[in-house]
């Protein structure tokens, strides 16, 4: 805390003070040259006490003076230099005024007013310097009176800033320490509200001396009896609600002492606004009183010492002897060392060994020229106190520079070391403090900066790992609203704030309740330094209804916290010694002597070895720290944490010391909070469904933020997958709920309740499995718009089957209720006796009434049915069950009625059945109704069978084929589609299969492709006259014509079987099924035959569709062969010709004595036929591809060659017009591609062959480039150009700009119409950007693929 | 011509169009060979009793006996079967040149010849062919 500038104001007055020195040396050089002339003796005593007081005194002090008449001030060098004004700086009394800090302005004023009235004044004040800085300053003011008049006023000032500034750290530090003490809590009883004692801590038994008394239900007046009516009236106030405290009171000791005691009295309240009595906290202080007041003394005996030490001065020559030395420094030396020191002595010699060496390094280092400062420190023995000097040391130099001897200026800087030792024991004491707090602590200043904060504060905020301190509250905390910044601001005007119970919400959106104090903190008595902050979560507590319980609870575990007790085992004499504590826990008394044996036996049997083990390795140096259980003399059985730790003497272990702490509480907490979360874990486990959190964002837009594993139970999906992405969910709905589902999330918002419900299916993506769930959540905000809602999604599966199984055999109960008669019986096995109801009488057809008797009922069962009845009885009456049989009833017209007859025996009361009550029930219409059902379910089966079947006809010849096996169940023999035309009837050729052929082997035997219809008449009026199916016996059935019967007949068959067939609406056959044997179809088959053709209508109507297809496709594939064919030989036709007329003339042109007319005619005729060539295949090509001829290839190859090829192709030509030729390749295209090269070449030449051919100068630009999945081919040219009006009708076939016959560009128009098909084709684009004069630009663009890429291009496809 | 790279061989030209076949013969001789013609597959069969050329360039379409058949002809019989043949024709569709080597030829150049380019295709089809390379002068 040492002030920066005190040192650097130093040089300066070093200055002075060495030229001081060096005048005083020279003067006194003079003196004893004068007195050696004249013979003058030597220095006489007190001279050199004289000079030293002539000199001026350095330190920061200045005087000055002001006189009255006239108003003028003056002031020391010093006093400028504590201003820090220049030395020519003239100062008036207002000037002078104006240098005080604002706050001690008006106290200097006054005091100035006060010294022109003759008061003397001593004040300390704060200046503002010349420089801007604030210090603090002594200032002293002395009025001199003359005539009774003020006519001067003499002062002093002293800069006194940096001591000022300790004194202030120190006084700050140790408030804060005041402050928080109060929250530890010491002694604490609670009274009820007639103040009998409800709970006391040992603590507070100790405090008052009380330990081992039952004080529990007393009365705080009958303990203690000296209170006076002050206190009672105290007590009153806070049971009316005050807190009282006293910060400091006496306490008379029971030995007549004095203890000062610290307390604080506080109503609880049992319920709201209800108090249930007092809550009084104290503790003794004495301790820490009498250790203030020693402080107090110390510093006032210190202050004396430093009143008495003033800055000693003293200086030696290059021979160590003393040249000056001051009073302070005479005295000083002799209270060091104890001798006196005089001017002339050496000064080394009087300081010990190894003083001198240090000294003597000193006056050296000072004598080479050196100015420099140590700070030494003296332990004085005849002194209560150390001393700490600052010590500066100057070469004193003559006239040349030379070094003659050192000035050495000695301050006291004891006061300020100590302050700033004491600061930093206050501060580590208070650093402590707030570590070792149980409670959320933090100390601001005054602008809300973090000071000092206890652990649990660190962690109540969730400040993990984060140091705070010198951060603003508001900066850890942004969410801190104005209300709490303007309740901060009361409070550092000196409210208390605190509320005992107030909800929290974290940012996380959970709450917690706390109890929390907010108050200042007072750095001077009347100064608030910053504020205090207590925050206790309570919400575990503040659940609990009772107050009481909740006090009482919060007491009982303040005492068990508290519960550690001491053991000590001597390993020499194996003495083993318990604290009270310690046998508090064990609930033993206290004179219970404890030996190693007898401690070990509390543990319970499972853990006695361990600390058995553990104390062996304890006697041999090993530390233990155990969690326990034992029980206790009384018999319970409690955790307790049990550590040791070795003491060793010599080497060797001599003792273990060990505690004992009572943590049965936090383990069964623990075990509470294992169990519990178990029970969470099990019941989230258990839940038939999943638990989640869904966020509505807008009502486009929802995600699921939280999905519980359950879900893949339901869905087949990991809540991972959903949480990723809602889909995976929506996927899994059942198809119909989706809309729905989506539709509530969304009309969300518009509800007008809280709640959101929903019921649906999803489908297990695996299984396939559908499952009903169910979601119900409760919606909340969030905030910022958005909806959250948590809930569980609930498998309801098994609910719905139940109900849908309930909603089941309810409707058949009703049904059965309403159909059955139910009749009553009951049978006496003794007396055989039957008693009907009168239903019974009617489920037989008899009269109401009559007399039944066994054997007449006997006689209405059917003999059959009758032993079934018999033997049901005979098990009921033998095992006490029911027993249940179906049988007949005769009637009296002497048909039967199916009855279903239950029987419950009944027992007396020895346990023999004697009785059997039954019911019987109808039965006939429900089997006939059973019968039906099964009859025409079989119908449908074969029906949908057939159908099936037939839906897999793609031609005739599966038809009948698959009709058979749709038949097989009929046993069909043969199935035949006859059809008749004007040249008699004709089997339809696909229709020879015989369904059963494969199976029988029989061989095929056909009817001949064609007969005439009037031999086969029957045949012919089948098919004439088309009949519903009939049923023909081949033999006998009068219909069949002889022919007709008689080929049948040879065939084996037996039965027959027409199905007219009507398709698309005309009757066009018959289909005749035949059977070897005599078959009766019955009338379900029937009705099958009958439903056929029109089963099979539409398939043959397929049929017909998908031969006009096949037949078309064959057509059309036949026509393009011929054109193909067309194509190929026209190019061979024409290539032939063109053989001879190019092979002649190229041979004709290598022939040496052409004459050059000729050579260049021949040569006219090959460029003539090259043109030729082309234009034969430019219109081969265009053909082909205009018949979607052209296939393309898919190749890899390599796209730089191909490139490099054109290059290479073009340049000649190019260069052989004239033309630049500019080319270009990107980079990053890839070395392989894949597509169909030599269509990209052909696309490439003709439009580079155009661009030669269209341009007279200038340049050719070929550029290949990527772009993305696109490779770009780029032509450009410098040539005549396109008018705008032509761009769109370049690409059309035979089209050229000029299509007048003089045109001067030959050409057949094709290319450009070929490369944009070559490029329509790759799924390409080309595109022309021409001005005319100035050249075209044709830009190819054709997806790029690489062998890597393909696959990823025909995803993208 | 001072230019002969085919000096010393022997090469059968089967062809049935006259012009055809005499332009390739010029064209063979003008680079040094020694030409033997042949009107279609059987007259290039009878040819290949007395002559042994190093190859044989043929039409496709021939009467009597095409291209093909040659082919096959000369494939199936030992002492013919390592005569390098290729087609020298006017079929220049897609899918020709493809026909032709899965047949058996060597290689296919298309009608209309020009002789320097004809010329430069031949050499280039030659020296790929292991049993040409360092053959010729």
């Amino acid at each position: 805390m040492t002030h920066p500038d005190t040192a650097d104001s130093k040089p300066a007055m070093m200055d002075d003070l060495t030229r001081a020195y060096q005048r005083i040396a020279e003067l006194e050089k003079e003196l004893s040259q004068l007195r050696q002339r004249y013979g003058i003796d030597s220095r006489p005593p007190g001279s050199a006490s004289d000079s030293s007081q002539t000199r001026p005194k350095v330190t920061s002090v200045g005087s000055w003076e002001y006189a009255v008449e006239p108003d003028e001030l003056f002031w020391t060098s010093q006093i400028k230099a504590i201003h820090e004004v220049p030395l020519d700086y003239e100062p008036t009394l207002t000037s002078a005024l104006g240098f005080f800090a604002p706050d001690s302005a008006e106290a200097a004023k006054t005091a100035f007013e006060q010294v022109l009235l003759g008061q003397s004044f001593d004040m300390e004040a704060q200046i503002v310097t010349f420089t801007g800085r604030t210090i603090w300053v002594r200032v002293i003011g002395n009025a001199k009176v003359r005539a009774g008049k003020v006519v001067k006023v003499y002062g002093a000032m002293q800069d006194i800033d940096a001591r000022k500034q300790v004194e202030e750290a120190l006084s700050v530090s140790e408030a804060q320490l005041r402050e928080l003490i109060r929250y530890v809590p010491i002694a604490i009883a609670m009274l009820d509200d007639q103040m009998r004692c409800l709970h006391v801590n040992d603590r507070w038994l100790e405090t008052y001396n009380l330990v081992g008394q039952n004080i529990i239900g007393k009365s705080y007046y009958e303990i203690f009896p000296t209170l006076g009516d002050e206190w009672r009236a105290i007590h009153q106030l806070c049971l009316q609600g005050e807190i009282s405290r006293r910060e400091r009171d006496a306490f008379p000791r029971a030995d007549g002492g004095i203890d000062w005691v610290r307390w604080e009295m506080r109503p609880w309240y049992r319920r709201e606004n209800e108090v249930g009595g007092l809550l009084i906290y104290s503790e003794i202080i004495t301790e820490r009183i009498k250790m203030l007041d020693d402080l107090a003394a110390a510093k006032q005996n210190l202050s004396a010492v430093i009143n008495n030490t003033a800055d000693s001065i003293w200086s030696v020559g290059r021979d160590y002897r003393v040249i000056t030395i001051n009073e302070p420094f005479r005295e000083s030396f002799h209270k060091v060392y104890g001798i006196a020191l005089n001017t002339g002595d050496y000064i080394l010699d009087k300081l010990g060994p190894e003083q001198e060496a240090e000294w003597r390094g000193f006056y050296e280092r000072a004598l080479l020229g050196e100015t420099f400062k140590v700070e030494k420190h003296y332990t004085a023995p005849d002194l209560r106190f150390e001393i700490f000097t600052e010590i500066a040391f100057n070469p004193i130099r003559n006239e040349p520079g030379q070094v003659t001897g050192v000035a050495v200026y000695s301050r006291d800087i004891t006061e300020r070391k100590k302050a700033e030792q004491a600061l930093r024991t206050r501060e580590a004491q208070l650093a402590e403090m707030v570590r070792s707090l149980p409670t959320a602590v933090a100390m601001f200043d005054k602008d809300m900066r973090y000071l000092h904060a206890s652990p649990v504060w660190y962690s109540s905020y969730h400040l993990p790992d984060r140091d705070v301190t010198g951060k603003s509250h508001y900066e850890v905390f942004p969410e801190i609203g104005d209300d709490w910044k303007q309740l901060h601001q009361r409070c550092l005007r000196g409210e208390i704030n605190r509320s005992e119970r107030e909800p929290f919400v974290r940012a996380d959106g959970s709450l917690d309740w706390l109890r929390w104090e907010v108050r200042p903190w007072y750095s001077q008595p009347h100064e608030v330094g910053g504020l205090l902050m207590y925050t206790e979560i309570i919400t575990s507590r503040i659940n609990d209804e009772d107050v009481l319980r909740r006090s009482e609870a919060l007491l009982n575990a303040t005492q068990r916290m508290a519960r550690v007790g001491g053991w000590e085992f001597d390993l020499r004499d194996n003495e083993l010694l318990w604290t009270s504590e310690t046998k508090n826990i064990h609930e033993v008394e206290p004179d219970y002597q404890p030996a190693l044996v007898s401690a070990l036996n509390f543990y319970i049997p499972d853990h006695e070895p361990i600390i058995r083990r553990a104390m062996n390795d304890a006697s041999s140096g090993k530390p233990f720290d155990l969690e326990l259980q034992l029980v206790t003399a009384k018999g319970r059985r409690i955790w307790v944490r049990v550590a040791g730790e070795t003491e060793f003497e010599d080497g060797k272990p001599i003792k273990i010391y060990g505690a004992l702490q009572d943590i049965d509480d936090r383990k069964r907490a623990e075990n509470a909070i294992r169990e519990s979360q178990q029970q969470l874990a099990s019941t989230s486990n258990n839940i038939p469904g999943a638990i989640y959190r869904v966020i509505i964002h807008d009502p486009h837009l929802w995600t699921i933020d939280y999905m519980s594993e359950g879900i893949f139970k339901m869905a087949g999906v990991s809540a991972q997958e959903v949480v990723e992405d809602v889909q995976a969910f929506i996927r899994q709905l059942h198809p119909d709920d989706v809309e729905g589902f989506l539709d509530s999330l969304r009309t969300v918002r518009d509800r007008n309740g809280t709640i959101w419900y929903y019921e649906g299916r999803l489908i297990h993506r695996v299984t396939g499995q559908i499952k009903w769930w169910q979601g119900r959540s409760i919606l909340a905000e969030l905030g910022d718009g958005r909806i959250v809602f948590n809930g569980v999604l609930l498998d309801i599966t098994d609910t719905r089957e139940t109900e849908a199984k309930l909603r089941q055999s309810e409707a058949k109960l009703r049904e059965a209720e309403a159909v059955a008669h139910i009749g009553n019986f009951e049978f006496d096995l003794t007396s055989l006796e039957i008693i009907w109801s009168d239903e019974m009488y009617h489920l037989f057809g008899l009269e109401v009434g009559s007399k039944m008797t066994l054997p007449l009922f006997r006689s209405l069962i059917p003999a059959e049915d009758y032993p079934a009845l018999a033997e049901g009885l005979i098990h009921s009456r033998e095992s006490g069950d029911a027993y249940r049989v179906e049988h007949r009833a005769i009637l009296p017209d002497g048909s039967h009625r199916h009855l279903y007859t239950i029987g419950q025996p009944i027992a007396d009361h020895t346990g023999k059945v004697v009785k059997v009550f039954g019911t019987s029930q109808d039965m006939t219409e429900r089997k006939t109704a059973e019968a039906e059902r099964e009859r025409l379910l079989a119908r449908t089966e074969l029906l949908y069978q057939i159908s099936q079947a037939l839906n897999q006809v793609h031609h005739e010849s599966d038809l009948v084929n698959q009709l058979g096996k749709a038949l097989d169940g009929y046993d069909v023999n043969i199935i035949n589609l006859l059809r008749l035309d004007e040249e008699g009837v004709e089997q339809v050729s696909t229709l020879e299969l015989v369904a059963t052929w494969a199976r029988d082997g029989r061989p095929i035997v056909p009817f001949g492709s064609r007969f005439p219809a009037s031999r086969f008449t029957f045949i012919e009026s089948i098919l004439r006259h088309p009949l519903e199916p009939r049923v023909f016996d081949i033999d006998r059935h009068p219909a069949l014509d002889d022919n007709t019967r008689g080929f049948l007949q040879k065939l084996g068959d037996r039965t027959l079987v027409n199905i007219p067939l009507r398709l698309s609406g005309h009757w066009v056959g018959v289909i005749l099924l035949l059977w070897h044997d005599l078959h009766v179809p019955s009338d379900d088959e029937l009705a099958i035959y009958r439903t056929l053709p029109a089963l099979i209508s539409p398939i043959a109507d397929n049929i017909r569709l998908v031969r006009n297809l096949e037949e078309t496709v064959r057509e059309l594939n036949q026509s393009l062969l011929f054109k193909d064919q067309f194509l190929a030989t026209m190019s061979h036709e024409l290539r032939t010709p063109m053989n001879a007329i190019m092979g002649y003339s190229s041979i004709a042109l290598q022939r040496e004595g052409v004459p050059d007319t000729v050579r260049n005619m021949l040569q006219r005729v090959l460029v003539n036929s090259d043109r030729l060539l082309r234009l034969i295949t430019d219109i081969l090509d265009i053909s082909r591809i205009n018949a979607g001829r052209v296939q393309l290839v898919h190749d890899p190859y390599s796209l730089h060659k191909l490139v490099k090829g054109w290059v290479q192709d073009f340049s000649r030509p190019i260069a052989e017009k004239g033309l630049i030729f500019q080319f270009d390749m990107d980079e990053s295209l890839p070395v392989t591609a894949v597509g169909d090269e030599e269509r990209i070449t052909q696309i490439a030449n003709n439009l580079l062959s155009n661009a030669i051919k269209f341009t007279d100068e200038g340049k050719i630009g070929l550029y290949v480039k990527r772009a993305g999945d696109k490779l770009v081919i780029r032509v450009t040219d410098t040539g005549i150009g396109i008018p705008q009006t032509y761009q769109h009708l370049i690409f059309e076939e035979f089209r050229q700009v000029d299509m007048t016959p003089e045109r001067r560009h030959g050409g057949t128009g094709l290319g450009l119409a070929i490369v944009q098909k070559l490029c329509i084709l790759m799924g390409g684009t080309v595109v022309v950007e021409s001005e005319v004069g100035k050249g075209s630009t044709f830009t190819v663009t054709l997806p790029l693929q690489t062998p890597n890429s393909e696959g990823e291009g025909d995803s993208h496809g | 011509m001072a230019n002969t790279p085919l000096k010393g061989w022997t090469v059968l030209v089967v062809d049935d169009e006259y012009d055809s076949r005499m332009v390739a013969e010029i064209m063979l001789e003008d680079a040094g060979a020694r030409v033997v013609t042949a009107m279609n597959g059987r007259e290039a069969l009878d040819r290949l009793r007395q002559e042994k050329p190093r190859f044989i360039l043929s039409d496709l379409s021939m009467p009597v006996m095409d291209g093909w058949q040659l082919m096959a002809e000369l494939n199936d019989n030992r002492a013919t079967a390592a005569i390098p043949v290729i087609a020298l024709t006017a079929h220049a569709m897609v899918g020709d040149r493809e026909r032709a080597l899965a047949a058996g030829f060597r290689n296919h150049i298309t009608k209309p010849l020009s002789a320097d380019k004809f010329m430069t295709q031949l050499l280039a089809i030659l020296e790929d062919q292991p049993e040409f390379s360092g053959s010729f002068e």
